[in-house]
C-alpha cells in the first residue's frame, strides 16, 4: 500500500464509528484493535483535552459526562486543521449553539465564545509600543482618515446574557454556590492580554464597544467615532480614544 | 501526502534565530493527511517509497533552515503489511542519504522492541554511531500486552541496561530525561539525571542535560 493511501485509511479509521483498524495493519497478538486503539485513544484524548483546557467553565457548567460526550462528537464534526493544537476548538461555540442537548442553556455558547476569546488573547502576538510621536506628526485635517488597529490580543464578545457574571462565578477556585440572575442584563466585553501577560476581561459601555468594533473592521477613526456617537450621543470622543490607546486596546494606526 | 508546511518552517526558523539552539530535531513519523492533524507521532511504514519521501522532506527542511537537523525514533504500536524494512535500517538510511544527525530515544527503542518482538540491542548496534548527537530516556506505561511511551514515570531498569549498552557503543552522548506527564518532585527527576550521569561517566567524559 502506498504512503498516501495508508495515511488516509489510518486517519479515517481513527474517527470511524465502527472502531475497525485500517486493513494495512499487521494482525498479530494482542490483536489489531488493541494496538490501533492506542492511536485512536491518543488522538481523541489529545483533542478532548485541548477542548477542555480552553473551556473549563463550559465543562463545569455542563459536567464532565456531557462535556466528554460533546467533545467526542465535536472531534468528528470538526477535524483539527492546524498543526498547532492551540488553533483547535474555534467552532465549539457554534457547535454548542446548534446542539439539541444544550438547547435549555441558551447562554452556554456565549460563555464558550468568551473562553475562546480568552484563549486567543492569551496566545496572541505582542505589538510594538504605540508610536505617539508618529500620531502627533499627522496633519489634523487627515487625522479622521487614520485606521487604528486593535491590540493583536483584543477580542470583543457580546451577549444578551450576563456571561461575565456566569464566567466569574464558575471559575475553578469558586465554590459554585453563587446564583446568577439571567435577567440581570447582557454584556459587552473586551478581552485583552495586558503587559504582565494576564488576560483581562472587562465590561465596556456601548460607545467603547462600537469604536473597537469599527476599528476591528478596519474602518477609519472618523467612522468609528460616528458609530460611538450613534449609540451614545453624549460620548466624549477624544477622551474615549485616549483611554483606548492608554489602556492598550488600540495598539497602532495606519494611514495619515 | 500533505505538502511541507512552509508557514511552520518559517515560524521554526524565527524560533531558531531567536534562541540559537545547539540542535533542531523532529521525529521519524507523520502527523497529518489532507490537512487533518492528529497531534500524535504516527508510525511510518518502512518501505522504499516512504524512505525516499522522508529523505526528501529532511533535505527540504535542512535546506530551508540552512542547518543539519536531528531525526528521532518514536515508540510504535503497529506494523504495516508489506513494510519489511527494519526501523533501524530505515533510520540509518535517512542519516546516510540526508546527512542529518540522529537523536536516539533509547526508551522508544525498548518500547517498540517489546511491542514488535525484536532485539533492542540489534537496533542500537545498527545505528551509525557518528550520526548520534543526543540520547533521550523516559518512562513508559504498561497497557495490557503493550508498552506505551508516556514520559510519566521513572526510566525502567531494562531501559537503563539498554542505555548502558548504547553509551558503551556510542560514547558519552548528551542525554536528556523526558518527564512531562505525572511530573514528580524535583529530587526524583534529579535522581534520574544523576543515574544517567553516572553511566555516562563510567564510559568516558560525560556531559549531561536534564530537564522535565
Amino acid at each position: 500500500m502506498d504512503l498516501s493511501t495508508l495515511q488516509r485509511e489510518f486517519v479515517a479509521a481513527v474517527f470511524a464509528p465502527d472502531a475497525r483498524p485500517p486493513v494495512a495493519i499487521i494482525d498479530d497478538a494482542p490483536g489489531r484493535t488493541a494496538r490501533f486503539a492506542v492511536y485512536r485513544n491518543n488522538a481523541l484524548n489529545n483533542l478532548a483535552t485541548a477542548l477542555l483546557d480552553v473551556h473549563p467553565v463550559v465543562a463545569r457548567l455542563v459536567g464532565p459526562a456531557f462535556f466528554d460526550h460533546v467533545a467526542g462528537q465535536y472531534a468528528s464534526a470538526y477535524p483539527s486543521m492546524s498543526g498547532d493544537i492551540h488553533d483547535y476548538g474555534g467552532h465549539f461555540a457554534e457547535y454548542l449553539e446548534a446542539h439539541p442537548a444544550a438547547a435549555g442553556l441558551p447562554w452556554l455558547a456565549d460563555v464558550a465564545r468568551l473562553e475562546w476569546a480568552w484563549h486567543e488573547a492569551f496566545h496572541a502576538a505582542s505589538p510594538p509600543p504605540f508610536d505617539w510621536s508618529a500620531l502627533a506628526a499627522v496633519e489634523p485635517a487627515r487625522q479622521g482618515d487614520l485606521c487604528f488597529m486593535p491590540h493583536p490580543s483584543l477580542r470583543l464578545v457580546r451577549s444578551p446574557y450576563p456571561i461575565l457574571h456566569i464566567w466569574e462565578a464558575n471559575q475553578p477556585e469558586r465554590d459554585g454556590e453563587e446564583t446568577v440572575d439571567l435577567n440581570e442584563g447582557g454584556d459587552r466585553l473586551t478581552v485583552l492580554r495586558e503587559a504582565d501577560h494576564a488576560v483581562a476581561v472587562e465590561r465596556v459601555d456601548a460607545a467603547t464597544y462600537a469604536v473597537l468594533e469599527a476599528c476591528r473592521l478596519g474602518r477609519p477613526i472618523a467612522d468609528a467615532i460616528a458609530a460611538a456617537l450613534a449609540v451614545e450621543p453624549g460620548a466624549d470622543a477624544a477622551a474615549l480614544l485616549r483611554g483606548l490607546i492608554g489602556r492598550g486596546r488600540l495598539a497602532g494606526f495606519e494611514g495619515g | 501526502m500533505d505538502p511541507l508546511a512552509r508557514h511552520y518552517l518559517l515560524s521554526l526558523q524565527a524560533l531558531v534565530e531567536r534562541f540559537e539552539p545547539c540542535f533542531v530535531s523532529d521525529h521519524l513519523c507523520w502527523g497529518s493527511v489532507d490537512g487533518r492533524y492528529l497531534h500524535d507521532l504516527l508510525p511510518m511504514p518502512y518501505t522504499e517509497e516512504a524512505l525516499a519521501h522522508f529523505c526528501e522532506r529532511v533535505d527540504q527542511a535542512q535546506e530551508f533552515l540552512d542547518r543539519r537537523v536531528l531525526i528521532e525514533n518514536v515508540s510504535s504500536y503497529v506494523q504495516f503489511e508489506g513494510a519489511d524494512m527494519h526501523e533501524w535500517d530505515f533510520l540509518a538510511a535517512v542519516a546516510r542519504q540526508t546527512g542529518c544527525g540522529l537523536l536516539l530515544d533509547v526508551n522508544n527503542i525498548y518500547v517498540s522492541a517489546m511491542n514488535h518482538g525484536f532485539e533492542a540491542r540489534r537496533y542500537v548496534d545498527a545505528i551509525p554511531s557518528a550520526a548520534v548527537e543526543e540520547i533521550h530516556l523516559a518512562g513508559f506505561d504498561v497497557s495490557g500486552d503493550l508498552l506505551v511511551d508516556t514520559h510519566g514515570r521513572r526510566v525502567a531498569d531494562e531501559v537503563w541496561a539498554l542505555f548502558r549498552h548504547t553509551v558503551r557503543r556510542l560514547g558519552a552522548v548528551p542525554t536528556l530525561i523526558e518527564w512531562d506527564t505525572n511530573i514528580p518532585a524535583l529530587p526524583v527527576l534529579l535522581g534520574e539525571a544523576a543515574k544517567a550521569a553516572a553511566i555516562l561517566d563510567e564510559v568516558g567524559h560525560g556531559s549531561l542535560d536534564a530537564a522535565a
